[in-house]
């Protein structure tokens, strides 16, 4: 007579707990089994989850020893479901933050919030370009508020199918269709990427790791330049801090990071397939049609009462340099303000904010972003009024 | 499971969909190595991304109690266009079998019907993937690949050399590089990529550019190599046997491998490949 546990397990179709040896038929494929079912290999599967489940805990422990050892702190990945939660916070009368990664580290919320009145959204992020943000939000029938707008010409100027435009419209399309699982999964990641250091989705993945192997390429292979290493913590708000060590007066980490930018900024060679005349005029074309297009959603913000402020952020160094041989003030920013009627802080134009040093000659530290807002905040007062 | 989610996120997402987005991304021409690399890394990462989440799904459901089927069956080290279908997306395939190619008569036809049925059913199962014409030239590709290969067995399958194991591993290298050339249809969004990435691989540009690093074209050779090695070696075997052969250890060593890899990873939300369709 079938026990009152066998019987339960029956009427409920529990899985098999016993394992039990595939037949000659089932190992060969084609085998005839009308009723399907997988055979589970006979092995001890106990101490064989056992033994895995201690070497994993093992390896990932000591990974994490290793990620701290390694001056890598726990802190938020930037991902575009990051970024989206923050796109959710944003109301009619918002004040949001937009552009590159200078708005992003240079950016105290706190100050602002002082200043202001209203706590701003923080929408900017590394390498991205803000124009795709800013052509969404002007779509935004809802959104009346006020945009401030971080200005690096290669990063706002970069077209369509480069990275730059690719990280700024794939957060966008990531706001307009995240599913509830991508909701879901940032929300459960999020507690996890507080507490774990080496959970870095940019620096300490096995891809990272992949990439930092000292192989030789082939001479003529066009490379891409590498990005900066982990130099900054991110929070719920997305509020950025550059770590102390980057921070430290003539740190190695800075001085590295320096070098990377140079090649990063530096304009490429036109590609192989395209003659170089026709290459600059295509660039020509495609900035024009960015200044056109910024023009329209400016125009499109301000009919229904929306503000914008474009602020270029302090830089220094050998990248000040580049910056400004590549992308002169006169050739993007001063027709930026011209044709779109929008005001404009260009850092350098105002004592108080033109002193400001970048260690890694990109970002201020934590410490002078909280005092760079505050002396920016009076002037964006005056430009918003 | 943890085969599944390590195919997905450490072999299709990590180590090869990177360099098979930035080929058939190129606007320009490419050397031999270069286009061939994208599209083998593109083999790969196709295989690892439907086939990881199928077992994925197997595994789920296996710890529910639901006993699901194969859904591939190893189908790189398939001898032949058939035995390639056969192993590869055995739900889609069989479901085609079943509801149009047997409908159709099948093989019990004329010789030229029963080929225009094969054309048919691969133009039809090109076309369930997507209202494109990259994906219908795919179908038809593996249509006419069916049909040369009925017409090489009435002439060869009864020779005395044709199960020498020289030849089956030849037949079944053909097979895979003839599949590679039809999977240039299926990720080149348009013809003029498709044309170009052709032209790169059959060495139409020699003086083309180089846009992987050393690195890459490493990981896509060691991935390829091992993907197609394991596929040969377990051919004729099911996944449980093939497990049931090795010692207690070495399942425990593998497993936690696979399971590290995963973790170390940190895989990012990488949709999978077979969502779009």
């Amino acid at each position: 007579m079938p026990s009152f546990i066998s019987n339960f397990k029956q009427r409920l179709r529990l899985p098999r707990m016993f394992f039990r040896r595939p037949t000659r038929e089932e190992q060969i494929h084609g085998g005839p089994p009308l009723e399907f079912e997988r055979p589970i290999p006979p092995a001890p599967w106990r101490g064989i989850t056992v033994t895995t489940t201690v070497i994993v805990i093992a390896a990932t422990v000591a990974w994490e020893f290793y990620a701290r050892s390694l001056g890598y702190g726990p802190t938020l990945n930037d991902n575009e479901d990051l970024w989206t939660l923050r796109r959710r916070a944003v109301e009619p009368e918002s004040i949001v933050i937009i552009g590159d990664s200078r708005a992003w580290y240079d950016v105290d919320l706190d100050e602002f919030q002082k200043g202001l009145g209203k706590r701003p959204i923080q929408l900017a992020g590394g390498g991205m370009c803000g124009f795709p943000i800013l052509e969404d939000l002007a779509k935004d029938e809802s959104f009346h508020g006020t945009i401030i707008c971080s200005i690096v010409p290669r990063i706002f100027f970069a077209p369509p199918g480069t990275p730059p435009f690719g990280r700024g419209d794939k957060v966008v399309k990531r706001f307009h269709s995240q599913t509830l699982s991508q909701r879901a999964s940032e929300y459960l990641a999020m507690p996890l990427e507080e507490r774990v250091a080496f959970l870095k989705q940019e620096e300490l993945t096995l891809d990272d790791y992949l990439k930092r192997l000292p192989i030789p390429n082939r001479p003529g292979a066009q490379v891409p330049p590498s990005l900066p290493p982990y130099f900054g913590t991110l929070d719920r708000e997305r509020r950025s801090r550059m770590t102390e060590e980057c921070a430290r007066p003539g740190s190695e980490l800075a001085k590295r990071i320096q070098q990377l930018w140079i090649p990063l900024f530096t304009p490429p060679p036109p590609p192989s397939y395209i003659p170089k005349d026709v290459f600059m005029a295509k660039i020509g074309e495609s900035i024009q049609k960015r200044f056109a297009d910024i023009t329209a959603a400016v125009e499109k913000l301000r009919a229904r009462g929306g503000k914008i402020v474009f602020v270029r952020f302090p830089l220094s160094g050998g990248l000040k340099e580049l910056e400004d041989k590549t992308t002169p003030r006169d050739k993007i920013w001063d027709p930026l303000l011209q044709m779109t009627h929008a005001p404009g802080i260009y850092y350098s134009d105002y004592p108080e904010l033109k002193d400001f040093q970048c260690p890694e000659w990109s970002h201020l530290s934590a410490g002078d972003s909280v005092e760079f807002s505050k002396r920016l905040v009076p002037h964006l007062k005056a430009t918003l009024k | 499971m943890t085969l599944g989610l390590f195919e997905k996120i450490v072999l299709a997402d990590t180590l090869l969909s990177g360099s098979a987005d930035r080929v058939f991304g190129y606007a320009g021409p490419l050397v031999v190595l270069d286009s061939w690399a994208g599209v083998l890394a593109f083999a790969g990462q196709i295989f690892c991304d439907f086939a990881g989440y199928s077992l994925t799904a197997i595994g789920a459901a296996l710890t529910l109690g639901f006993h699901l089927k194969d859904n591939f069956r190893f189908p790189y080290a398939a001898i032949g266009f058939s035995d390639f279908w056969r192993r590869w997306h055995i739900s889609l395939s069989t479901f085609l079998r079943d509801y149009l190619y047997i409908p159709l008569g099948g093989n019990q036809v004329r010789p030229l019907r029963a080929a225009s049925n094969l054309v048919i059913v691969m133009f039809l199962g090109g076309l369930w993937h997507g209202a494109a014409w990259t994906f219908v030239v795919w179908g038809l590709l593996h249509g006419s690949y069916l049909v040369i290969e009925r017409v090489f067995r009435i002439f060869f399958e009864q020779k005395p050399w044709a199960g020498t194991l020289p030849v089956r591993l030849l037949a079944g290298f053909a097979t895979y590089a003839a599949v590679c050339v039809a999977w240039v249809f299926f990720r080149a969004s348009d013809f003029t990529i498709a044309r170009r990435m052709l032209t790169g691989m059959f060495g139409g540009h020699p003086h083309g550019d180089m846009i992987l690093t050393t690195r890459e074209l490493l990981q896509i050779g060691i991935v390829t190599v091992g993907l197609v090695s394991v596929h040969w070696l377990m051919r004729d075997d099911a996944f449980e046997t093939s497990v049931m052969k090795l010692p207690a250890w070495a399942v425990t060593a593998v497993w936690s491998v696979m399971a590290v890899a995963i973790i170390f990873t940190q895989g990012s939300s990488n949709a999978f490949i077979y969502f779009q369709f």
